[in-house]
C-alpha cells in the first residue's frame, strides 16, 4: 500500500526485486477505488450503529463524530492540545535523534567499542518503555519530562540501531579508497560514511517517529500529561463517547500526517539513493 | 505436434497500442529441437509466454496435437533465463524438482524416482540437500532443468535460458541439452539471440525479424547428429549456416528499418548482438558474479560428457 | 536481522586479526564488562544520593524474589502474558488473513487503501478507551485492545510482501500448475515471510506496550495493574522489581522471536548473504 519504502535493513524485501513492474492500471482508477472504499467505510460506520446490533452510546455513527470534531476543532483548548502533543513528539524524536546519531556514528565506527556495548545494547532495547511510566510519574509527575522520558528511550534505540546497520553497511573499498588519496577522519565521515548511512538513518527516523508518537499519546493518556491523550482520558471518565472517537479520529490524522511528512522527507532526501538500493538482492 | 498460426500481440502501452508480434506462423514436429532466434526486443519472451499458456494472445492461436493452449498445458515444461528468481529460495534442489510432481500427485516413491533420475542426469545428484543461493549460476539454471526433465514434458520451452551464465558453464549447459533432448525424446523449442548457439543446438533455426515480429527465415541445420564443442563449431557448414543466419538478421533488421520507432529500437541492440563470433561476451558478464566462482565444480560431472 | 549478521561480518572483516588472537576471557569481558560496570555505577549512585527514589541493585534482587517469586506470579503474571499472547497470535492470524487477499488483488487494496492508511496511523494506545467504552474492563478488553492495535503492522507488512512475489516465481508455479493451497503455502506465504517476521516483530513491542498500559489505565490485576499500585502506594523496592520484571519480559519476548525468526527464515539470511556476499 501507499509508496512505503521497505525499510534498508532488518525487515527485508522478498526474494524478488521489489520493482517488478506491475499492470499499469488505468489513471484515476485507484482513486476512485480508495474513494468508494472510504466511503463504504463511513456508511457503514453512519448505518451500524442505527441498528440493534451496536448500542450508539458505545458507537456514535459517523456523522454525529465528525460533527463532534469539527464544533471541538473550533475551540482553542483543543488546538492547544494539539499543539502540546505535537511539541512533546517534536522535541522527544529531536533528543532521540541527536543523541542516536551522535552515539550511533562514534561506536558504530569503533569497532572495540561496538564490541563493548553490543550486550548492553541488546539488553536495553527491548525493554519496553512503558515499563518506565511509574519511575516517570515519580520523578517528574505530569510535567513535560515525564512524556520526553518515554518517547527518547523508544524513539532512541530504533534511530541508533539502524546508525549502527549503516555505518556498517560502508563498503571497505570504498573505505580504503577513501584513506588511499588521504582523506582525512572529518572527510571521510563526511563524504563516505553519512551517504551510506543517510538512507538507515531515514528508515530509523521512520519508525522512531511513529513510536514517538505512540508513547507521546500513550503518557498524555496513562500520567496524564496536557495533551490529545489526556483529553481522550478525561472524555472517557465523562462517559462523552461522541467526543472520545471524535480525538480519536484527530489522533488519526495526526499520526496521518507524521507518516507522510516522514516518506516525503524520505523521498526528496533519497532521490538518486533510493533508486540505487531500491532492488533487491539476487 | 505444437502449432503457431498466425500469433499477434499487441499491448496496451500509454496512450496508443505497441505491436510486439505481428503475425507468427511455425509449426514444430514431434521430437523435434529448434531453435528461435532473433534480435534483441523482438518479442521472443512475448511468444514463448502466448506458447506456454502465461499470456492470451491477441490474435492467433497456439495448439499441442490440435489442442489450442488456453492455460499453461500439463505436458509443457519451461526454464526461464532468470535461474536465480525461478527457484524457489525457501525449498532445497530435492524440493524444488520435486514440487511440480507432488501437485501432480504421485506417489512418494515414483516421485523419488522422477527427482533422483533428473538431478543424477544434469549432474547434481550430491547437491539435493542443499539450497539454489549455495549453488553457482550455472548449476541453478541446472536445477531448473532438473525440475523440467522430472515432470515429463512432452514439449520443453527454454528462454535464453544461458544467457545469464558464463561462456564455459554455458557450452557445458548446451552439450547437457542436446543430451537430454535425446534421451528423453522431448520436442524442444529453445529461444536464444545467440546466433551460434542456435546452430549449434538445433534441427532446425527459425529466425524472427525486429518488431513487430514475423518469421524472417526458417533454416534447416544438416549437422551431423553427434555434436561436439570443438569440431562441429570448426566444421565449414557451421561456419555457412552460421553465416546464412547472420545475413538473415541483417536483412531482417535492414528489411523493417525504415518501418517504424520499435524496428529502431531492436536494430540498434541487434547489431551487437549478432556481431560476436563466440559466445556474447557482455551476456557472460550479467551471470559472472553467481556463476563465475564455482565455475569448476560445475563443470566437472557434465553426463554429456561421452559426447565429446 | 539480516542486515545485523552481515554487519557483524565486516566487523569482523575488519577486525579480524585483533580480536583471532584474543580468548575467551576477552570475549566475556566484552560482554559483560560493560553491564558490570553500569550495574556498579546504579549501586553507587544509590548509596552515595541518598535518593528516596533510587533503590539499590541489590535490595531490587532481593524484593524481586521476595515480591514475583510468590502466589502474585500466578495470580498476575501468567494471566497478562496469557492474554497478551492471546491477542498477539490472534492479531497475527486476522493480519495474515486479511492481507493475503489485499495483497493479491490490486481492485481490493486500492479500495481499501485510504481506510487502512488511516486505521494504521491511529496510534494503538487510544484504543484502550475506546475498547473500555465497547467492551468494559475485563480481560477480554485488555485482549481485544492487544488484537486492535497488533493487527495493523501485520497486515501491512503482509500485504506489502505478498504483493513483492516475484513474477518469475509466479509464471512458474503457473507452468509447473501449482495452484491453490499449495501455491499459498509454497509461494505467497513463503516469499511474504521476511515481510511477515517484520510485521510480527513490530507487532511484538506494540502487544507489550498495549497490554501494560491497559492494565495501567483499566484494570484490577495484571502486571501493569500490580507496578502501578507499587508506584501510587510509594513501595519504591516493589516497584522498581516490577520495571524490572517487564523489562525481562520485553527481553525474553523478544528473544524468542528472534530464535523463531532465525530458524524460518535461514533461507533468506543464506540468499541475502550469497547475493551479497559474491
Amino acid at each position: 500500500m501507499t509508496a512505503a519504502p521497505a525499510p534498508a535493513a532488518g525487515t527485508g524485501a522478498g526474494p524478488g526485486p521489489a520493482a517488478a513492474a506491475p499492470r499499469r492500471p488505468l489513471p484515476g482508477r485507484d482513486a476512485l477505488l480508495g474513494g468508494a472504499g472510504a466511503a463504504a467505510f463511513l456508511l457503514l460506520w453512519e448505518v451500524v450503529p442505527r441498528t440493534p446490533a451496536v448500542s450508539a452510546d458505545y458507537l456514535p455513527p459517523a456523522s454525529e463524530v465528525l460533527a463532534t470534531l469539527a464544533e471541538r476543532s473550533a475551540t482553542a483548548a483543543f488546538w492547544s492540545a494539539v499543539g502540546a502533543t505535537v511539541s512533546a513528539w517534536a522535541l522527544g524524536l529531536a533528543i532521540a535523534f541527536a543523541a542516536a546519531v551522535a552515539l550511533g556514528l562514534v561506536i558504530g565506527s569503533v569497532p572495540a567499542l561496538r564490541a563493548a556495548t553490543a550486550s548492553t545494547v541488546e539488553f536495553l532495547r527491548p525493554i519496553p518503555s512503558v515499563a518506565l511510566i511509574p519511575l516517570a510519574i515519580l520523578m517528574y509527575g505530569t510535567d513535560l519530562r515525564s512524556t520526553l522520558l518515554l518517547v527518547v528511550y523508544a524513539s532512541f534505540w530504533q534511530i541508533y540501531i539502524q546508525v549502527l546497520y549503516g555505518v556498517a553497511d560502508l563498503d571497505p573499498v570504498a573505505e580504503q579508497t577513501a584513506r588511499a588519496y588521504g582523506l582525512g577522519r572529518w572527510a571521510r565521515l563526511r563524504h563516505l560514511v553519512w551517504p551510506t548511512a543517510l538512507p538507515y538513518l531515514l528508515t530509523g527516523v521512520r519508525l522512531g517517529a511513529a513510536v514517538a508518537l505512540i508513547l507521546t499519546i500513550t503518557a498524555q493518556l496513562t500520567i496524564g500529561t496536557p495533551g490529545l491523550g489526556q483529553e481522550i482520558s478525561v472524555a472517557q471518565s465523562s462517559g462523552a463517547a461522541p467526543l472520545v472517537y471524535a480525538l480519536i479520529v484527530a489522533t488519526g490524522l495526526l499520526g496521518v500526517a507524521v507518516n507522510t511528512g516522514v516518506r516525503a522527507l524520505e523521498r526528496r532526501l533519497l532521490r538518486w539513493h533510493s533508486s540505487v538500493r531500491g532492488e533487491a538482492a539476487v | 505436434m505444437l502449432d503457431v498460426d498466425g500469433l499477434r500481440k499487441t499491448y496496451n502501452g500509454r496512450g496508443r497500442d505497441v505491436e510486439a508480434v505481428r503475425d507468427l506462423t511455425f509449426r514444430l514436429a514431434e521430437g523435434e529441437l529448434s531453435c528461435l532466434v532473433g534480435p534483441s526486443g523482438c518479442g521472443k519472451t512475448t511468444l514463448l509466454k502466448c506458447v506456454s499458456g502465461l499470456m492470451r494472445p491477441t490474435a492467433g492461436a497456439v495448439t499441442i496435437d490440435g489442442r489450442p493452449v488456453t492455460g499453461p498445458p500439463p505436458d509443457m515444461a519451461v526454464v526461464f533465463q532468470e535461474y536465480g528468481r525461478s527457484l524457489f529460495p525457501w525449498l532445497t534442489v530435492r524440493g524444488n524438482v520435486e514440487l511440480p510432481l507432488k501437485e501432480k500427485r504421485l506417489p512418494k516413491a515414483r516421485r523419488r524416482e522422477l527427482v533422483d533420475g533428473a538431478l543424477e542426469a544434469v549432474g547434481l545428484a550430491h547437491a539435493g540437500a542443499q539450497h539454489p543461493w549455495e549453488l553457482s549460476g550455472g548449476m541453478q539454471q541446472r536445477v531448473a532443468i532438473a525440475r523440467a526433465i522430472a515432470y515429463e514434458p512432452r514439449v520443453l520451452l527454454m528462454d535464453e535460458p544461458f544467457a545469464a551464465v558464463d561462456a564455459q558453464t554455458r557450452a557445458d549447459l548446451e552439450d547437457l541439452i542436446r543430451g537430454l533432448w535425446q534421451r528423453f525424446s522431448m520436442t524442444v523449442l529453445f529461444v536464444t539471440h545467440d546466433i551460434d548457439e542456435a546452430v549449434y543446438l538445433g534441427q532446425r533455426v527459425i529466425v524472427l525479424s525486429a518488431s513487430p515480429t514475423v518469421v524472417q527465415d526458417d533454416v534447416r541445420v544438416d549437422l551431423p547428429e553427434e555434436r561436439d564443442q570443438l569440431t562441429t563449431r570448426s566444421a565449414p557448414r557451421f561456419a555457412e549456416l552460421r553465416a546464412q543466419v547472420y545475413r538473415e538478421i541483417q536483412n531482417a533488421k535492414n528489411g523493417s528499418g525504415g518501418g517504424g520507432e520499435g524496428a529502431a529500437e531492436g536494430g540498434g541492440t541487434a547489431g551487437t548482438d549478432a556481431s560476436g563470433t563466440g559466445a556474447d561476451a557482455s551476456e557472460a558478464d550479467e551471470g559472472a558474479g553467481g556463476a563465475g566462482g564455482a565455475d569448476g565444480p560445475d563443470r566437472a560431472p557434465t553426463p554429456s560428457g561421452g559426447l565429446r | 536481522m539480516s542486515a545485523n549478521g552481515n554487519a557483524d561480518g565486516s566487523v569482523k572483516a575488519t577486525a579480524t586479526a585483533g580480536t583471532a588472537a584474543r580468548t575467551g576471557a576477552a570475549a566475556a569481558g566484552r560482554v559483560l564488562g560493560l553491564p558490570a560496570v553500569l550495574i556498579a555505577l546504579w549501586w553507587w549512585a544509590a548509596a552515595s544520593s541518598g535518593s528516596f527514589f533510587l533503590t539499590d541493585p541489590g535490595t531490587i534482587a532481593a524484593t524481586f524474589a521476595e515480591v514475583w517469586v510468590s502466589e502474585r506470579f500466578f495470580t498476575d503474571v501468567l494471566p497478562s502474558v496469557g492474554l497478551l499472547l492471546t491477542g498477539y497470535a490472534l492479531a497475527a492470524v486476522l493480519g495474515i488473513g486479511l492481507g493475503v487477499p489485499l495483497g493479491l488483488s490490486t481492485r481490493l487494496r486500492a479500495a481499501a487503501e485510504p481506510v487502512l492508511e488511516f486505521l494504521r496511523a491511529v496510534p494503538p494506545p487510544v484504543l484502550v478507551p475506546l475498547l473500555m467504552l465497547l467492551v468494559g474492563l475485563d480481560g477480554s478488553m485488555r485482549a481485544a485492545v492487544v488484537v486492535s492495535g497488533c493487527v495493523w503492522p501485520v497486515l501491512l507488512n503482509t500485504v506489502e510482501g505478498v504483493r513483492a512475489v516475484d513474477p518469475v516465481l509466479a509464471d512458474t508455479c503457473r507452468v509447473y500448475g501449482v495452484r491453490g493451497r499449495r501455491r499459498l503455502g509454497v509461494l505467497v506465504l513463503r516469499s511474504a515471510s521476511p515481510q511477515i517476521a517484520a510485521g510480527l516483530r513490530q507487532a511484538l513491542s506494540i502487544a507489550i506496550i498495549l497490554m501494560v498500559i491497559s492494565e495501567m489505565f483499566a484494570s484490577s490485576s495484571g502486571l501493569g495493574y500490580a507496578v502501578v499500585q507499587f508506584q501510587r502506594s510509594f513501595a519504591i523496592p516493589e516497584m522498581w522489581s516490577g520495571i524490572v520484571l517487564l523489562g525481562l519480559l520485553g527481553v525474553v519476548l523478544s528473544a524468542v522471536f528472534a530464535r523463531a525468526e532465525r530458524h524460518a527464515l535461514a533461507w533468506h539470511r543464506g540468499l541475502r548473504a550469497a547475493s551479497r556476499g559474491e
